[in-house]
């Protein structure tokens, strides 16, 4: 029997071999296009050098130790108010007179070493003398929440904990939480978290003694691990207009005054804050600053330990913005006038957004400080069963430091009910690293914990989700870091970046569709954008949305009616006019490109490829002109500056220290007001938001004061980490 | 002397058979391994190697990468001379193509790995420099208050920083290996598929091989 003839053709292995190849080839180029090129885009590092960038960084990653500790879960969110601060109360005379060393405008009067001297005593001729404050940096605790805890792991499932004496609770166990050890701002009240809010008004000079007691420590708390290991503090008002020596900025503090790091436990400083504009131009006024550690090496860890304190200023001249809704912008307030010269204002709120992590009990504490000795009572690396439940930080994180825990003015996932009426809102992220993107959400199911959710690992951070949440109310913005802006604009949400400050009137009275609210309706502040690392988000509305990622910060419950006084503005505050001719600064402007880096150590994060160094000023990269010339402006000037992002995919919150300044160019691209990513771009801010890869050319002014002052990005962990420059004004 | 003549014919003859391998097929796998190995030695730096040499990293890999084509030439030469001497003869084309991957990857990541650890040791040399030259501003021990009582023996300070320094360097160094061991051994079988297995030349044949490969290669694609 024949077998039929087939026509076979037969391809030698070394045709198919090649074949292969090709078929390998293609397949490889095929998904790195479809998967690794998007993926590069969203990170920004879609350039020539991006790939490289990238895989620095995903090696990094493995590098270095990066294990944080799982929150306990908190049982009862949205049950603990809000805290609304009230004013701090000043010093009355009769007591701040009879000080062994009272404030006063002669030399060695500024400080406990006598070295130093207000550079002015008053900012208009017209001032009255400084209020006085008094303000006890203390050993305190806090608490975020008073609601029971479920202690979980990183899949969610319920984990074992501990008390302070080690001893273990099994798995399942719901526990009350610990109180933390805070390093606190005590103006009279008791040390708190965050401090006490000092509401000032232009033409009303400030002086804030601040006195560094954590030395006493009366209740002998375990201060852990981290917090400047000597103690030492450095309070900076971010960002008023103030001398370097009431600045709080490390390149004055190791060069004059303390000539340390920082004020050494049982110094004082008196700051004096002369709520004047810079240059005596109304244009220049601002509208909310803050006020916290900027102590050299450890700012992030002594911000984190607790001080933090707020400080809104008002507009009296014209009743433009004094904290009365009847006269002047009409903006949503109601203020009461104290007996002792403050005042506090109803409806008019600041928001300080803060994020932690609580001890597990079973993380090892590793970081570099350990090896440096400077807590050899913590006898780390080891664990810390006793710490169970008190606040957990890492000082030197491969990208920067995020909690899993979301706090508004101190406390967990608050509750806050408001009148039907407008609100005015002040925003602040004072957390170390994280950026929040906010929106008002309706839920008709509510919160639902993550774990609940299945989710895990870093999807747990913020521990609760609104998984129906729906965006039902609209802010309007009325300023940003420089205070009032001239068109007030309705936004969906908004981002904020750490020491970003933004506020919003939000109206009460109604949603966004038109229909009035009623009592009892339930609102979410609720934070869209995830980001799983100090490095950047993962995901936010600009930048792959995830709709799943709805973690609601605090609950707003509508209540009664109340009267209105304020108006929906449609003009605010001019902006200071820019001369015509600025492009032809351009030439010789200053150059500052920020970049990751090791010089060994935890050295890593640089500015022009130097670390900071707190006796000298930098020097800009090469301008077009062919200078690299030393960052030293004269009294009186103004200047261009340009921020660069050396890539590598981070994002940095650029803080420049002392004057506000405008943003002329992103990328190259003249700032016309229509870049989404960057609206505010066209206002007054002491921040320059970079994304990876971005530059931004500043106008500012250098008036009013001479010496030094530093600039340095507001992730604190790349802060404490040698991303800053010294400059000065001679 | 003829003798003595013929036996140096006889060797020379010898060797030129056994150096019979496709030179080609040597420079691409050197080309390739030289480029992937640099962009792992390009990255590794970006991710811990010292300031002082940071740079555009796409113009420090193509650099240094042409830089070190040589030197992987002479290593994978040996490896596929090596591979003919031990495994030329065996009968299983498996055998003798899997050992021959083995072998060249082996010695092109030997090379990779080396380069990355003379890259680590200079960065460790710049930093340690740095650290000392930077350490009288952040140390904050010596006038250390309460709770911090600096200790008084072991490695602390600029000690520990080089420490922590030199581990990082170390564990990257490990991470490379594997890295390196991984992607190379990917590349060489890439390579041998692309060139057909083509390593080295059996007498005679080649010719032959050449023309029954040419023919399959226009009938496959005709087909």
């Amino acid at each position: 029997m024949n077998e039929p003839k087939t026509d076979r053709i037969k391809i030698p292995r070394r045709t198919l071999l090649k074949i292969g190849a090709v078929g390998t080839a293609a397949v490889a180029v095929g998904s790195a296009s479809s998967i690794v090129v998007p993926e590069l885009r969203r990170k920004g590092l879609d350039s020539a050098n991006g790939l490289f960038d990238a895989t620095s960084i995903a090696l990094a990653s493995k590098i270095y130790d990066e294990t944080f500790p799982t929150s306990p879960l908190i049982l009862s969110p949205f049950q603990d108010p809000l805290n609304v601060p009230k004013a701090a109360r000043p010093v009355p005379y009769a007591d701040y007179t009879s000080w062994a060393s009272p404030p006063g405008p002669g030399y060695g009067q500024q400080n406990s070493y006598g070295n130093e001297q207000h550079q002015k005593w008053k900012g208009y001729a017209s001032d009255p003398d400084p209020i006085i404050y008094h303000i006890k940096q203390e050993v305190s605790t806090h608490s975020f929440t008073t609601s029971q805890v479920l202690p979980i792991d990183s899949a969610g499932r319920p984990a074992k904990s501990f008390d302070s004496a080690r001893k273990t609770y099994p798995a399942g166990t719901v526990r009350t939480l610990p109180a933390s050890t805070i390093y606190g701002f005590n103006s009279g009240t008791g040390a708190t978290f965050p401090g006490p809010m000092i509401n000032a008004e232009y033409g009303k000079p400030v002086i804030v003694r601040f006195d560094n007691r954590l030395a006493e420590n009366p209740m002998n708390l375990d201060v852990q691990d981290f917090g400047a290991p000597d103690r030492s503090s450095l309070i900076h008002l971010h960002n008023a207009h103030t001398a370097p020596e009431s600045d709080g900025n490390p390149h004055y503090s190791m060069t004059r005054g303390p000539q340390h790091h920082g004020f050494r436990t049982g110094d004082w400083v008196d700051q004096m804050y002369l709520n004047w504009p810079a240059g005596s131009d109304d244009l220049e006024k601002q509208s909310f600053f803050w006020f916290h550690d900027h102590r050299m090496d450890h700012t992030g860890s002594n911000v984190y330990k607790g001080m933090v304190g707020l400080y809104p200023i008002y507009d009296p001249k014209n009743g433009l913005d004094m904290g009365d809704e009847t006269q002047g912008y009409r903006l949503p307030g109601v203020r009461t006038n104290n007996d002792d010269g403050s005042f506090d204002v109803e409806y008019d709120i600041p928001l300080a957004l803060f994020d932690c992590r609580l001890d597990d009990g079973v993380t090892n504490h590793l970081d570099i400080h350990d090896s440096m000795g400077e807590f050899p009572l913590a006898h780390n690396p080891r664990t810390h069963p006793e710490w169970w439940g008190k606040t957990f930080y890492k000082h030197f994180p491969n990208h920067g430091f995020v909690g899993d825990i979301f706090t508004v003015n101190g406390t967990a996932y608050p509750v806050l009910e408001v009148k039907r009426r407008k609100y005015r809102f002040r925003f602040l992220d004072c957390s170390v690293s994280r950026i929040y993107e906010l929106k008002l959400m309706s839920s008709t199911q509510g919160p639902k914990a993550a774990k609940d959710l299945a989710l895990i690992g870093s999807e747990l951070q913020g521990q609760y989700r609104i998984p129906d949440g729906q965006q039902c109310m609209k802010f309007l913005q009325i300023a940003s870091d420089g205070g009032l802006i001239p068109n007030p604009f309705w936004r969906d949400s908004f981002e904020l970046w750490p020491a970003k400050r933004r506020e919003f009137i939000v109206d009460f009275t109604k949603y966004q569709d038109g229909t009035p609210t009623t009592k009892g309706d339930v609102i979410y502040l609720t934070n869209v954008m995830k980001m799983p690392d100090g490095r950047m988000w993962s995901n936010s509305s600009r930048s792959l949305p995830d709709p799943n990622y709805k973690v609601p910060m605090m609950k707003i419950v509508i209540g009664d009616d109340a009267p209105d006084n304020s108006v929906i503005p449609t003009r605010l505050r001019d902006l200071p006019p820019v001369p015509g001719n600025w492009k032809d600064l351009m030439n010789n402007r200053l150059i500052f490109e920020v970049e990751r880096g090791t010089a060994g150590g935890e050295i890593e994060w640089l500015i022009n490829g130097q670390q900071f160094n707190p006796f000298s000023v930098t020097t800009s990269l090469r301008n077009p002109s062919g200078n690299a010339l030393p960052a030293s402006q004269p009294k009186g000037s103004f200047n261009l500056w340009e921020i660069r992002n050396g890539g590598g995919g981070w994002v940095h919150p650029f803080h420049l220290h002392m004057e506000e300044h405008r943003t002329m160019m992103r990328n190259g691209k003249v700032v016309n007001g229509t870049d989404k990513g960057h609206p505010d771009d066209v206002s007054k801010e002491d921040l320059v938001a970079l994304d990876p890869g971005e530059s931004t050319i500043v106008y500012r002014g250098f008036r009013d004061f001479v010496g030094p002052y530093v600039a340095h990005c507001h992730n604190l962990a790349h802060e404490d980490h040698a991303m800053m420059f010294g400059w000065e004004i001679t | 002397m003829s003798t003595v003549v013929g036996r140096a014919v006889e060797r020379l003859d010898e060797r030129r058979r056994r150096t019979q391998v496709y030179w080609v097929t040597v420079a691409s796998f050197a080309v390739a391994i030289a480029y992937v190995d640099g962009f792992w030695l390009t990255s590794m730096q970006g991710a811990v190697g010292a300031i002082e040499r940071n740079e555009e990293p796409l113009g420090r890999w193509l650099r240094d990468s042409t830089l070190m084509v040589p030197l992987f030439f002479l290593g994978v030469s040996a490896a596929v001379l090596l591979a003919r001497r031990w495994f030329g003869h065996r009968r299983s084309w498996v055998v003798k193509v899997g050992a021959t991957a083995l072998l060249v990857t082996v010695i092109g990541s030997a090379i990779g790995i080396a380069e990355t650890a003379a890259s680590s040791a200079y960065d460790y040399r710049l930093q340690s420099r740095d650290l000392t030259s930077v350490h009288q501003f952040h140390q904050t021990i010596a006038d250390a208050k309460p709770g911090a009582t600096a200790p008084t023996s072991g490695c602390t300070g600029i000690c520990a920083e080089k420490q922590l320094t030199l581990a990082s360097h170390v564990k990257a160094l490990k991470l490379a290996t594997g890295l390196l061991l991984v992607s190379n051994l990917v590349v060489v079988l890439w390579v041998m598929m692309f060139r057909g297995d083509r390593l080295w030349r059996s007498a005679r044949a080649d010719d032959e091989a050449r023309v029954v490969e040419a023919r399959s290669t226009v009938e496959a694609v005709l087909v």
